[in-house]
């Protein structure tokens, strides 16, 4: 596979993901999720997944790590050479929360409500390291609290989640996620629940983190702006599959695939007053209701009778490689 | 100089809320003292983070929360004089747009009856009702079809369009818009921002725009107030307030704001804001915003700034609440032409 | 433009509703069958309540299903008898109940300030007594009989349903779509009727189904120390009160007792469906 925009081709990555599928058994009927997912990941650099609801992005990182309990996933995720689907759930847990680390959107519901902020840092600790004591494990918190800039952390290891702001809270979720010096952190969508000025100093914080720790970053997201200046390529899903990948620079200055093109175009730019407003039509495709052939036919403003029969696979356009039949006929002229 | 009467004046608006908070009772001030003017066919954008009050404000503004105090004068008629029954009435000329329609619509009542309600609650003809309603489902371009469907049947998007249709049907003339496309997918949020500035030019509306989204807000926006902690902190000309904001914190939100671009991401200087938001129920002394601004002395903790540039100009002037305003000048905030 | 929500392949499946399925669907037949029996008993009664039809104190046999009571009148039929007494009795109540409790609980949730307190004393008050013996107190002080047992009954249940609905409408008072109606100029009586009421009742339903059942047996209690009906009334109470003085005779009690049970238990089983089907309905979108 080419590679396009990898920091450093003589490395290995250190997340390898071959044509991962995740289907989930409906009542009407099996829905793939995620259709076929390849890319690879190298430490230290960040890699964004972008896409609106119902694309599969968050799904492809909870089916790689073991955390959806109902749906089939198949394919190959290799950690440092270990394979992950399918691995033993007691070795998975052992990876998860120490090597690869995750933080979610909403930190109100992920962090526990009846634990004090110290305990639950302490716990992921102590839960990957069973001879660290209680005390070690407590000042270690102390520590990572101070990493993650929330003042006075000798006090606010003992609060509760509700006595935190949003912002807090997610600090706290990055804590528990770099406890154990992780080699990958996996973001989904951190910010979204979070005011602006609030997001602006956790994408510093994690950007930080990632320098300090030779951190890889996975970043979920549907947030454009935020791709823009925190990751290094991009990875664009639609209905399951990656349409478009490539390094963020090119992907944002010339992309091939309509949909992201569509994305691109519709987002309202702070730096500027648009003329008219362009919005991509129709409704995005559910696993439950794929189209045939591409699955962004119905809504493409360029798409040919031929883009109903045949789904097209990622291949380089231009600067980028992308799964649509008609630019690669364009790209080939 | 705009010899025009504003369609609507706030002034000195004032909400608090009562709470419990370990036992005791507080105040919450939600909104302290918020003064603004919308010039018939303007859009004025009310902007700030979770908090700050500008939902609260919007509420205030139709009554649909009673503020504690303060003028609201709708073409000269002070709002919160009225009795309920005269409030009533004037709320023909004034609606409200909510941010989530699966919530602001009745779950039980069909789409003709949800459009109807208005036109019936101020005494429309029976004969006129239904081809008001015809003509609401073109403005905001749905279906006949979609008349006899309850609200769950629909998309995020199309239940956004039936709210906007409800607050038009009796043909109001300002429109308070409180957040309206948050809750959208992207794709879906540049097709009902086009339809609101469509329908804007068309009908000749005014709108008080209420959003966190600086980015959208500029799409749309003439005039924008930024509010921080239940004060407008800046007011002006959109274009002004963006290109050259003069409040530290207007400049620490606009830096925030991601913009699609990697160049220019990576090449701004942004301003990252230290510490949390205070709480609203003991805000900070002084200017509200000192115990996070890089520019404060003493004097912001013992004096409060009042907005000052307003006076000169109406509406025109760009007015800023602070004890030293100014364009910073050691960062470049992206803001390209 | 935009298109239609549904998306394409998801089959509708049509299923009977909840409330006619499993435990309720037994529920619900056997509720009709008491009301058929109820309402046409007197067209076709194997014998006459009220008349001795033979020797006394003879036990179950092909005769008398249930054999027949120290009067020697045929305890099947005066059971069946009992039904219309009781299956009307708890629906005057109910009904009542429900619409004083949903009046007061709307008036008082709706317009708060001093009414909604006033109100919600004499709620309070009332529902600090075991209902049992309010229910007592009070048919006794008015003298004992059906209409006063009825009366006692209907002022002992109605707070249940007014702080029932009154917490219903509190809670609904607050969502958006109140706020819309106001927000359009809607008067407030129409906000009640069309928004408020419709969106809250749901739970006091479900309650007056199951309560249907309590009434039953509260009734029966009443009539049972002699403060309902009395003899010779074949209530199904008084009919558990001859039992106790013939105890041996264990039919006598026994077939009113398993005819309060059976009504119970339908009722029970009718409400809990509704409760499900009503809660699916609330999450389903």
């Amino acid at each position: 596979m080419t590679d396009v925009g990898a920091t450093s081709r003589e490395r290995t990555p250190v997340l390898s993901v071959r044509d991962l599928r995740v289907t989930f058994p409906t009542s009407t009927g099996p829905a793939p999720a995620v259709r076929g997912v390849d890319f690879d990941l190298y430490s230290g650099e960040a890699l964004a997944i972008v896409g609106e609801s119902g694309s599969g992005k968050s799904v492809t990182m909870l089916a790689m790590l073991g955390l959806l309990g109902r749906a089939a996933v198949t394919g190959s995720a290799k950690f440092d050479g270990t394979e992950l689907v399918g691995l033993d759930p007691a070795k998975l847990r052992a990876i998860r929360g120490s090597k690869v680390s995750m933080i979610f959107q909403d930190p109100m519901t992920s962090l526990n409500p009846v634990l004090t902020v110290g305990r639950q840092i302490s716990l992921v600790m102590r839960a990957h390291d069973s001879k660290l004591s209680k005390a070690a494990a407590a000042a270690r918190a102390v520590d990572l609290l101070e990493q993650v800039a929330i003042s006075r952390p000798q006090t606010r290891v003992h609060s509760y989640p509700h006595e935190l702001s949003g912002g807090m809270r997610q600090r706290v979720m990055i804590a528990m996620a770099i406890a154990n010096n992780p080699e990958v952190l996996i973001a989904d969508e951190p910010t979204t629940a979070l005011d602006v000025t609030v997001q602006a100093q956790i994408m510093e914080l994690l950007g930080k983190l990632r320098e300090e720790h030779n951190l890889a970053l996975v970043l979920i997201t549907h947030d454009l702006g935020v791709v823009a200046g925190a990751t290094d390529r991009v990875n664009v899903m639609y209905a399951g599959r990656v349409v478009e990948t490539g390094a963020v620079d090119a992907v944002f200055r010339v992309p091939v695939h309509p949909y992201t093109r569509g994305l691109l175009e519709c987002l309202p730019r702070l730096d500027a007053r648009q003329e008219v407003q362009v919005s991509i039509p129709g409704m995005a495709a559910t696993p439950q209701s794929l189209p045939s052939g591409c699955p962004f036919h119905p809504r493409c403003r360029y798409a040919v009778d031929s883009c109903a029969d045949v789904e097209p696979s990622l291949e380089p356009i231009g600067e980028t490689l992308a799964a649509c039949s008609v630019m690669a006929g364009v790209a080939a002229q | 100089m705009k010899e025009i009467e504003p369609i609507l004046a706030v002034t000195g608006l004032v909400k608090e809320f009562k709470v419990r908070e370990h036992g005791r009772q507080v105040d919450v001030h939600a909104v302290s003292g918020v003064s603004f003017s919308v010039y018939p066919g303007e859009t004025l954008a009310i902007v700030g983070e979770s908090g700050c009050g500008k939902s609260t404000t919007g509420r205030c503004v139709l009554r649909l929360i009673e503020p504690t105090a303060g003028e609201v004068l709708f073409r000269g008629t002070d709002l919160l004089t009225l009795d309920s029954k005269a409030l009533r009435k004037q709320r023909r000329h004034m609606q409200f747009v909510f941010q989530d329609a699966q919530a602001s619509l009745h779950p039980r009542m069909t789409v003709r009856r949800l459009l109807a309600e208005p036109l019936e609650v101020h005494d429309v003809p029976k004969e006129q009702i239904e081809q008001r309603i015809h003509e609401l489902l073109g403005l905001v371009q749905l279906r006949d079809e979609h008349l006899d469907r309850y609200p769950h049947e629909f998309s995020g998007g199309q239940r956004q369009r039936i709210g906007i249709a409800r607050a038009l049907a009796i043909s109001p003339d300002l429109l308070v818009l409180d957040e309206p496309v948050s809750a959208l997918d992207v794709s879906i949020q540049a097709e009902i921002m086009r339809l609101l500035i469509d329908l804007r030019q068309r009908l000749g509306l005014s709108y008080v725009f209420i959003a966190h989204d600086l980015a959208v807000v500029r799409q749309i926006a003439d005039r924008v107030a930024v509010m921080y902690l239940g004060k407008i902190v800046e007011t002006g000309p959109a274009e002004q307030v963006y290109n050259d904001p003069q409040h530290p914190y207007t400049q620490a939100l606009l830096s925030a704001v991601p913009i699609p671009d990697p160049n220019i991401e990576h090449s701004r200087q942004r301003i990252v804001l230290s510490g949390e938001l205070p709480s609203p129920i003991d805000p900070p002394s002084g200017c509200r915003f000192r115990t996070r601004c890089w520019r404060a002395e003493d004097r912001c903790a013992d004096e409060e700034p009042l907005l000052v540039g307003q006076a000169h100009a109406n509406g025109d002037g760009h007015a800023v609440a602070c004890h030293f305003p100014g364009p910073e000048v050691s960062v470049e905030l992206g803001a390209t032409v | 433009m935009t298109a239609i929500a549904l998306p394409s392949g998801v089959k509708v499946v049509r299923r009977r509703p909840p409330w006619l399925r499993g435990t309720s669907l037994v529920a619900v037949v056997s509720i009709g069958m008491w009301v058929i029996v109820a309402l046409t008993l007197p067209l076709w009664s194997p014998h006459d309540p009220l008349e001795p039809i033979g020797d006394r104190l003879l036990s179950p046999n092909a005769h008398n299903w249930m054999g027949s009571d120290a009067l020697g009148r045929d305890v099947f039929t005066r059971t069946l008898w009992g039904a219309r007494q009781s299956l009307p009795i708890s629906f005057v109540v109910i009904v009542s109940s429900v619409i004083v409790g949903t009046v007061v609980g709307a008036v008082s949730g709706y317009f708060g300030g001093w009414l909604d307190t006033v109100l919600m004393r004499f709620v309070d008050i009332t529902m600090a007594f075991p209902p049992i013996l309010l229910a007592m107190a009070i048919t006794a002080s008015l003298g004992p009989s059906v209409r006063n047992a009825v009366l006692a009954m209907i002022l002992v249940w109605w707070p249940i349903y007014a702080r029932l609905l009154r917490s219903q409408v509190v809670a609904v008072r607050q969502r958006e779509h109140v706020e819309s109606a106001v927000a359009i100029g809607a008067s407030r009586w129409l906000i009640l009727r069309r928004y408020v009421l419709p969106l809250s009742y749901t739970p006091v339903l479900v309650n007056a189904t199951t309560d249907f059942g309590q009434v039953v047996l509260l009734t029966a209690s009443l009539s049972f120390v002699g403060l309902g009906a009395r003899p010779p009334s074949p209530e199904w109470g008084a009919m558990i009160t001859e039992g106790v003085t013939n105890f041996y005779d264990w039919w006598i009690a026994a077939a009113p007792g398993i005819a309060i049970l059976l009504v119970v238990f339908a009722f029970n089983f009718l409400g809990d469906a509704l409760r499900d089907s009503f809660d699916v309905k609330d999450r389903g979108r």
